[in-house]
């Protein structure tokens, strides 16, 4: 069964950080689209995605995240993402994502790799 | 039913030697294959298939550009295109490649995935895509999974390619059950409007049947598509009732109460001319025009007389029953027979074309005259309509009234509702179902014990008409000890019930099998 979806956005001096909790696919994948949005409108450059440690991300989930990254290149802005599972990040560099996203193990550590 | 693309070909030998990461990706793809599988069950509609497959391709091969189109193979319109990482110049180079038909037949003879450098057409590079598979829906839908390069810049491998063509039969197999379930969707919907429509015209046809003569109904339904109304010679009865005085009530009485009253009376009326088949032709406020049809021309005619007896016997019963409520009223009933021409009369004018089908002519207009001559409890008819009757009813000769803008005599008769109690319209039809014999048979009838001599005009199965007797008077409806001599002799005996009398004798119906010769 899928798990809720939480998506908020704070703000961590010049970073945006999106905090995803629940499931990531491409039917859940419009919130954080839309804070994507949200945070680049506001004209942000530095963005960490945050996941929460039971986040399950499927292939469609993937497509809204790989969607996110090719438009953050286009834009110049950075992307950092955290709290991913060894399994996730196994599957992120798989599909190629981490060209262009760094995984970092914690927030903190993210936020000063910026 | 389309054909599930074949698989690539693999070295054996490669299967063995696959790494660690290799089999990891290989969990990957089949654990996508699963959620792909389970994802697109559940969704019926051709766009969200298409949609869900492409992003979990996109996301399981990691690229950033991929293309999930179905188009019609008959007319080469896009039916549901999805793509990831197009911008519009793109997705122009699509809706081109798909109005020029190439998403679907795009393939090599052998391999089901086009690669970009087997591809002559250029349509993998107008793109930029790497890999094209193309697949077939159904009879009418193609489509194609198109992607282009890998975020990890790698070439697409032959396990990639095997889990392209399983996703793509998947998504093609899910795609025909959408298609067959918007099919279903569709026709049940042509269904349902079908039905709306039928009810609508059940509705109209309902509805528009209470202004249109049966005649007319008739013929519609004889020949639906080009029924014919043209104006055709008929012999026919015409009956015209008209309320007495109508002008004087209208202006006693409040307009509601006038509608009341006409309500109560014409659909008392109506019942009566239905029974007795026919066929109202015009109703005018006060008054009605009735049309009796039959290939049998005394039968229409008798079928009219008896209609019209019977509006007089439902006015009188009315007229009890309403008493305390209104004035009683009393019916004008004119009755003609004769030739006609029936049809459509076509009114043309500027606002457009008025069409009344009625039985024109003389025939028509001297019942009308007739109805004016009229009084309650009275049927007024024409000499020619009381021949048709073969002296079923008591008529008084009326002579020859003037008429209005009639200048040839007419002989009038009128025949009261009081004097006829048999309102079955079957009974006086039915006596004539057995020719009649003209004889003159000696006869002798019993009168309050009394036997009268007379004798036999006519005969037919199970009737007589009997002279005229001297000194005696027969009830109608009572029956009477009758004998037919040979000579002396009683040659046969029965019971004959009075059902008529007119001048030339009384017809009685007899209670067993006459004799048909001499």
């Amino acid at each position: 069964m899928a798990k809720a979806q939480e998506i908020t956005v704070r703000q961590a001096g010049d970073v945006s950080v999106i905090d995803i909790k629940g499931d990531v696919s491409s039917t859940t994948g419009q919130p954080i689209e839309d804070a994507y949005h949200k945070v680049t409108a506001a004209g942000t450059k530095k963005i960490l995605f945050v996941f929460a440690a039971d986040c399950y991300i499927n292939s469609g989930g993937i497509a809204i995240l790989i969607g996110i990254l090719s438009e953050s290149k286009k834009k110049d802005q950075k992307i950092r993402m955290t709290g991913l599972t060894s399994h996730f990040q196994k599957i992120f560099a798989m599909v190629g994502l981490t060209k262009y996203a760094q995984i970092l193990a914690t927030e903190d550590a993210a936020l000063t790799d910026f | 039913m389309s054909r599930s693309r074949r698989q690539p070909s693999k070295p054996r030998s490669r299967r063995a030697a696959r790494s660690p990461h290799e089999l990891e990706k290989r969990i990957y793809h089949l654990k996508t294959l699963y959620e792909v599988s389970r994802e697109i069950t559940g969704l019926a509609d051709i766009a969200s298939i298409t949609k869900n497959v492409l992003m979990m391709v996109v996301g399981t091969l990691g690229v950033e550009r991929g293309i999930l189109a179905v188009s019609d193979s008959k007319d080469n319109t896009a039916k549901s295109v999805s793509h990831r990482g197009c911008d519009t110049e793109l997705e122009a180079a699509l809706g081109s490649a798909i109005g020029a038909g190439i998403i679907g037949k795009l393939c090599t003879d052998d391999e089901p995935v086009v690669r970009h450098h087997d591809d002559t057409s250029g349509f993998l590079a107008a793109l930029g895509l790497d890999v094209w598979i193309p697949f077939t829906v159904n009879e009418t839908l193609v489509g194609g999974l198109g992607l282009g390069p890998k975020l990890t810049e790698e070439s697409y491998t032959e396990d990639d390619c095997e889990l392209l063509v399983t996703l793509v039969n998947q998504a093609a197999a899910a795609l025909r059950n959408a298609a067959a379930h918007e099919q279903v969707i569709r026709y049940a919907e042509e269904l349902a409007a079908t039905l709306k429509r039928i009810q609508l015209l059940e509705s109209m046809k309902m509805n528009l049947g209470k202004f249109v003569p049966t005649a007319v109904r008739a013929l519609i339904e004889q020949s639906p598509e080009a029924p014919v109304f043209d104006k055709h010679h008929e012999d026919v009865s015409v009956l015209f009732a008209d309320i007495t005085g109508y002008t004087r009530l209208s202006a006693q009485m409040e307009v509601e109460q006038v509608n009341q009253l006409v309500e109560v009376y014409f659909g008392a009326f109506l019942d009566e001319i239905v029974t007795y088949g026919g066929d109202v032709n015009e109703t005018a406020g006060d008054g009605l025009m009735v049309i009796f049809h039959d290939s049998d021309p005394r039968r229409h005619a008798m079928a009219a007389v008896q209609a019209g007896l019977a509006i007089q016997r439902r006015t009188e019963e009315i007229n009890g029953t309403l008493a305390d409520f209104f004035q009683p009223i009393s019916m004008h009933v004119g009755i003609n027979s004769g030739v006609a021409s029936v049809g459509v009369t076509k009114i043309e004018g500027a606002a457009g074309t008025r069409w009344t089908y009625t039985a024109s002519g003389t025939t028509t207009n001297l019942a009308a005259r007739l109805a004016a001559i009229g009084e309650g409890g009275y049927v007024v008819v024409s000499e020619e309509t009381l021949r048709r009757l073969d002296g079923g009813f008591v008529a008084e000769d009326m002579g020859f009234p003037s008429l209005k803008n009639v200048t040839e005599p007419i002989h009038v008769f009128r025949i009261s509702a009081a004097a006829t109690t048999d309102s079955s319209p079957t009974t006086p039809i039915e006596r004539r179902k057995h020719p009649r014999r003209p004889v003159a048979w000696p006869a002798r009838i019993w009168v309050d014990d009394c036997c009268i001599d007379t004798s036999i005009l006519n005969v037919s199965l199970y009737g007589v008409c009997v002279a005229p007797l001297e000194g005696a008077t027969l009830e109608i409806g009572q029956a009477y000890r009758l004998e037919i001599l040979s000579g002396d002799d009683v040659r046969f005996r029965c019971s004959a019930k009075v059902c008529h009398i007119s001048e030339r004798g009384s017809g009685m119906e007899t209670n067993q099998p006459c004799p048909l010769t001499p």
